[in-house]
């Protein structure tokens, strides 16, 4: 009798220990990512200093400042929506959260398309041979890259969120996905002044 | 789930809906002033200055709103 009263509760205390050792794991996650951000921080200051470097805040006539608001524009609605999926899925609206996550999909594929008439117009007018047009390739290439990652997290977690994954109590890999493109975000809110508007 | 955790739920999403949305506002805000100011007052040498404070700003309300730096010392999520 004793052992049969015995077993269990020591199954979940082990159980118990198991979930305790496991606590941290969330915290780590972020500090994991943040970390990861953090070093990403010194890649893009490195590119933002080059650009003042060689060419003060000087800048061509010839920019197409009306592009590059719509994109800043698209880009910030993208991250706004971002956020509207993480806080869905954070509340189990899982039809929001695959609807947000849609809908920033399709502006992060519109930044894209933005970007790629910027750097066609950019070959004519300032070709990387120039200083100006050396840094402005470096940063909106790595900047493109960028996105391009975040994109491919985010048609990760979408599809993922259609096969029924995360949800309330379980949706880091959403918040590290739109945590990322926030940051792809915050890198732009520095890189739009320092190309187009100093 | 319980009414009262449905309520409790219903009540957290439209509180963090609209914390997003007020950022949102700001930032929409804060590009536009920016934006004008550069294409007005276009090769002024005070110009970085100028536009500082505001790429400052929207730079803290990404990581403040949407990124929740503060979860990093425990005052958020």
């Amino acid at each position: 009798m004793t052992t049969i009263d015995t077993a269990p509760q020591a199954e979940d205390h082990g159980h118990d220990e198991y979930h305790q050792d496991m606590s941290f794991q969330p915290r780590a996650n972020r500090m994991g990512l943040w970390l990861f951000i953090f070093s990403e921080c010194f890649l893009f200051a490195a590119f933002l200093s080059a650009r003042y470097f060689t060419t003060g805040t000087e800048r061509p006539d010839d920019l197409n400042q009306a592009l590059a608001l719509g994109v800043t524009i698209i880009l910030l609605l993208s991250s706004i929506s971002a956020y509207l999926a993480e806080t869905s899925i954070k509340y189990d609206h899982r039809r929001n959260f695959l609807l947000f996550t849609a809908a920033t999909i399709v502006m992060g594929l519109l930044f894209l398309v933005g970007v790629a008439i910027e750097l066609h117009e950019a070959t004519l007018h300032y070709p990387p041979e120039t200083s100006y047009g050396s840094s402005y390739f470096m940063l909106i290439g790595l900047h493109a890259f960028h996105v391009i990652t975040g994109l491919i997290g985010l048609f990760i977690v979408f599809f993922l969120g259609i096969r029924g994954y995360f949800g309330s109590s379980q949706y880091w890999g959403v918040e590290g996905v739109v945590k990322y493109w926030h940051f792809v975000d915050l890198a732009w809110v520095l890189i739009y002044p320092t190309l187009y508007l100093f | 789930m319980t009414t009262e955790q449905v309520a409790v739920d219903r009540e957290g999403l439209r509180k963090d809906t609209r914390k997003g949305l007020i950022g949102a506002f700001w930032l929409a805000v804060m590009t536009i002033i920016e934006y004008i100011i550069a294409t007005q007052f276009e090769g002024e040498p005070w110009m970085l200055w100028a536009l500082l404070p505001f790429v400052l700003a929207k730079g803290w309300i990404i990581l403040d709103t949407f990124m929740h730096i503060r979860a990093l010392w425990g005052d958020d999520h």
